[in-house]
């Protein structure tokens, strides 16, 4: 019953990718730590085709707002 | 190749100790790399604290987030490597994820990366807090583990404390980096008061001679949402004369709530949370003696979080610090 590891906070990739999409508007202006840590673990722990685009949409969005 | 103005005899003297000294193993480097990694961002974070301008904080901000994605994608490249164990890559990511959860923490309570402090688009929930409290869990596990498998005398213990001992380190030091000596501080002992609270009390809980109930309960750390809107830092289970069928319905709940059912236990029958006691902990320097303030709280979780959802049991358990390391030495040596 209820083991001590409990499975981490993840997000879902419909998740994962509202948040990029999010963060493309508006450079994570509304997004919170909380919301960023979940989205990097996400990209950590996910390395399917359609993952690796989210991170690389991320990427360059983060590349563009710190002009 | 041969440096200039060097003697056969230093050259040779240097190629022999070079070829003896053992190099650091790719694991080592990278929980370097991870922890130089976090401390340079603890010190940006510093940076951007004070700020009044959020547009221009958050602005700043952004090459601190790209730096995190860089060192998870290195990491990730090199967690490829076929020299990394599959135990030495697990601490890889374990230790990356502490780190990133703390800077969470740090960056809550600097306030920075946070445009409206409590308000979230799931209302009353807050991810940074929850975050914040699933860190905190995790690293209450990671002692309970260790002090669990001490007893045991299982082999890799040692790497396992120096693991352990790695982890408060870096977190102390992101601490400090991002808000200065005196508040670091203050920070880092906050949150790993929580830790140890909740694993002394885990702990206490599960050894009948250690708890005021006399019994040995099941103790499960709930989902940190739990933790995080209800304060709830642990669920006691009375197994004892349990019936069965009450059985399946607690371990069904638990089940749930551990996949973010944040309900599940609320809604359990009358009867089944006859057998769940719900627990605060409160970990203090000093006396265990409770202030007013305790009192007050402690009434407040009773009535708010336990009675008025349904729980006659529960506990609002004061430790102190003194008493949680020996209570954590003591499952050690069990």
């Amino acid at each position: 019953m209820g083991s001590l590891r409990q499975p981490p906070l993840k997000i879902d990739v419909d998740e994962a990718r509202r948040l990029v999409e999010q963060f493309e508007k508006d450079g994570g202006a509304n997004l919170d730590s909380g919301e960023d840590t979940l989205l990097v673990r996400y990209f950590r722990s996910n390395q399917d085709p359609e993952a690796l685009a989210l991170a690389e949409r991320f990427d360059q969005a983060l590349r563009r707002w710190s002009k | 190749m041969r440096g200039a103005g060097r003697t056969d005899e230093l050259q040779q003297r240097i190629e022999r100790d070079f070829d003896t000294e053992t190099p650091p193993s790719t694991f080592e480097q990278s929980l370097d790399y991870v922890r130089d990694g976090f401390r340079q961002q603890a010190r940006a974070l510093q940076q951007l604290t004070g700020m009044n301008d959020r547009r221009e904080q958050r602005q700043k901000a952004l090459p601190l987030l790209a730096r995190r994605k860089t060192v998870q994608d290195n990491l990730l490249v090199t967690m490829q490597k076929e020299s990394i164990t599959d135990t030495e890559r697990a601490q890889i990511v374990e230790f990356h994820d502490f780190a990133t959860g703390f800077l969470n923490f740090i960056s809550r309570e600097l306030n920075v990366f946070y445009q409206q402090y409590g308000i979230q688009d799931k209302p009353g929930i807050s991810v940074s807090s929850i975050v914040a409290a699933e860190t905190q869990q995790q690293l209450s596990e990671l002692i309970i583990t260790n002090a669990q498998e001490a007893s045991r005398h299982e082999e890799g213990l040692a790497r396992k404390r120096v693991f352990e001992d790695r982890v408060f380190n870096l977190l102390r030091e992101m601490a400090i980096q991002a808000a200065g000596k005196t508040r670091g501080e203050h920070l880092y002992n906050t949150f790993i008061n929580g830790a140890y609270g909740v694993a002394a009390a885990y702990l206490s809980y599960s050894n009948p001679s250690e708890n005021k109930f006399g019994k040995s309960f099941k103790v499960i750390i709930p989902s940190p949402y739990l933790d995080a809107i209800e304060q709830t830092d642990l669920l006691l289970v009375d197994e004892g004369n349990m019936p069965r069928e009450i059985h399946e319905e607690i371990t069904h709940a638990i089940e749930t709530l551990s996949e973010g059912g944040v309900h599940a236990v609320n809604n359990l029958s009358k009867e089944a949370k006859s057998y769940i006691y719900k627990v605060q902990v409160k970990l203090k320097y000093g006396s265990a003696e409770m202030t007013e303030e305790d009192m007050t709280n402690r009434d407040r979780f009773i009535s708010a979080r336990c009675k008025s959802l349904g729980f006659d049991n529960s506990d609002y358990l004061v430790l102190n610090y003194d008493r949680a390391k020996a209570l954590i030495e003591r499952a050690r040596k069990e």
